[in-house]
């Protein structure tokens, strides 16, 4: 699905600000799979995403998604646009509409489809992300903190795009809002079974998400692998890096006295169990 | 697109000209623009301009950014050139076909004024590449501060100035961001009719307005929570004084100063 070859991005190139955010990255993203991309602040993670549908001009290298090579000349970048679907950290801040309703449509009208299908786009959306008629209605300055995000990714979610493109879109809410964005994230995949990239801080989320993780630092891939594998064969790389693996499995593998693949609280409670009755 | 503006924008470094203070440094830049006025020859106008490259050359900032500060002037360059060299029909003539009229004092008028434009721009991008807005704004507070007796709000003024420099990087990575997100929704500012244009604008603008209320209102009970009630009473955490690069700054360009005005009495190039 996406393919990324010696890909290279430097900001502030010739000024004393100069820095290598992404160094000869090297990347194939399957599709329909869920690949969590973790690592430290200002490790790349941002940078990458923004490359995956042309937001940035890579310096050295391609990028290629769904077979259509990025940046060639006969290369729509809109099109692209609307095939991946990136939402940013903090999306709320590209709210602009009148109301919610519109501001979903945003995305879906620029597409150019007929106003049934964009109305039926922003529907499926709009339940997809539980978004009540009612706040439809409201002017989008007027939600809370986590209403706005859920609005926000209710937006690029309309565009029904192939592979969606996640910044950290859990960060700065409280549990419940958490929860509520995942639960979304993992159902629009279940209709659609498009591609999900989900940059997190959180090493409990993407453990439960995700298939496959990337670990980044410094511009460049630590590891990727499948995730079960990344938490019990890189755990010391990571831990060198100040990355964490999720606290249940250090838990259980204190428990057990050795690495265990357990990387959510309900898979420990059933190996719990399973200990338990064993003795 | 919104990474090219460089003019008001600071290098950091340690050369002499970084470690000046910044009050002498203003100084002295309108004492090199006072320079360039009082050169009433070519040689004058060259002692100009090696003073401005050596000062260049002591700051380490790299030439590649001196003519970056110049691209938004050529235009107004060359129309002025243009102008003085065929419409300046004074002294003698050199070229006189046609319409096209051309006068020896009509090439030095365009020399002098293309090169007093260029020298200029490049002076006061020095002193902005060297120095940090906020310095620049405490320097122009301390230099104003005698104005408060005939009660002008001086520390008031730069106040603003400082708030209003310090978020211009902040708005355009701001910006940048929201252009960003409407174009990852398909947004296209670059087609269409002018109205449709202009339309596009709408997704950029509002978030950016909002935003920067926002941050206004954040920005101001801040400020209120550290009970700042204006200048009346305020000390500082760092005190620039004048030190021994200052003095010799001062001498450096006190020395062009009296080569140019040396340099008046000789008859090359005269600017009538």
């Amino acid at each position: 699905m996406i393919d990324i070859k010696n890909l290279t991005y430097v900001y502030g190139e010739n000024t004393p600000f100069q820095k290598t955010a992404l160094d000869n990255i090297n990347l194939h993203i399957k599709a329909d799979s869920i690949v969590g991309i973790i690592g430290h602040t200002g490790c790349g993670k941002s940078t990458l995403v923004s490359h995956l549908n042309g937001i940035l001009k890579p310096k050295q290298g391609e990028v290629t998604v769904d077979g259509v090579k990025l940046w060639d000349k006969s290369t729509n970048m809109r099109q692209i646009r609307f095939k991946v679907g990136l939402v940013f950290q903090y999306p709320e801040y590209q709210l602009f509409e009148e109301t919610v309703a519109k501001d979903i449509a945003y995305g879906v009208k620029n597409m150019g489809l007929s106003q049934e299908e964009i109305n039926q786009r922003v529907a499926m959306s709009a339940d997809l992300c539980n978004i009540t008629p009612e706040i439809m209605g409201k002017s989008p300055f007027d939600l809370s903190g986590g209403q706005k995000r859920r609005v926000a990714i209710a937006g690029i979610i309309a565009m029904q795009p192939k592979v969606l493109v996640l910044d950290e879109p859990a960060s700065g809410l409280d549990p419940k809002g958490r929860e509520e964005i995942l639960g979304m994230i993992s159902e629009y995949r279940k209709r659609t079974h498009s591609t999900v990239l989900l940059v997190s801080h959180s090493m409990e989320d993407v453990a439960r998400f995700a298939d496959k993780l990337i670990v980044m630092d410094g511009g460049k891939i630590l590891c990727y692998d499948d995730t079960p594998k990344v938490f019990s064969r890189y755990a010391d790389k990571m831990e060198s890096i100040g990355l964490d693996i999720p606290q249940v499995t250090k838990i259980m593998g204190a428990v057990e006295g050795k690495n265990v693949p357990v990387f959510t609280v309900e898979q420990a409670v059933d190996e719990i169990v399973k200990l338990i009755n064993n003795s | 697109m919104l990474s090219d503006i460089t003019l008001g924008q600071y290098f950091p470094g340690k050369s002499p000209i970084h470690r000046m203070d910044s009050r002498v440094k203003i100084v002295l830049t309108f004492a090199f623009i006072f320079m360039l006025f009082c050169a009433k020859n070519l040689l004058g106008l060259a002692v100009g301009i090696v003073f401005c490259l050596v000062s260049f050359g002591i700051s380490r900032i790299s030439f590649k950014l001196m003519f970056k500060s110049l691209k938004p002037i050529i235009p107004f360059v060359i129309f002025s050139a243009f102008f003085n060299l065929f419409f300046n029909h004074e002294g003698k003539k050199l070229v006189d076909w046609k319409f096209i009229t051309i006068t020896d004092s009509g090439i030095i008028n365009m020399i002098f004024l293309s090169a007093r434009i260029i020298l200029l721009v490049i002076g006061a991008s020095l002193l902005t590449y060297t120095t940090s807005p906020i310095d620049l704004t405490d320097a122009i507070e301390r230099l104003l501060s005698p104005l408060k007796k005939i009660k002008v709000p001086v520390h008031e003024l730069a106040m603003m100035m400082t708030i209003a420099l310090r978020f211009i990087p902040t708005l355009i990575e701001e910006t940048q961001k929201i252009i960003n997100a409407q174009k990852s929704r398909g947004a296209d500012f670059e087609s269409g009719s002018l109205v449709q244009k202009a339309k596009a604008i709408v997704p950029i603008l509002v978030p950016l307005f909002v935003s920067s209320f926002n941050r206004a209102e954040e920005l101001a009970l801040a400020m209120e929570c550290r009970c700042y009630n204006g200048g009346e009473g305020r000390t500082r955490l760092k005190t620039s004084k004048v030190g021994k690069v200052d003095v010799a700054g001062a001498i450096f360009t006190l020395l062009f100063f009296v080569a140019v005005i040396y340099l008046n009495q000789y008859n090359i190039g005269k600017l009538k």
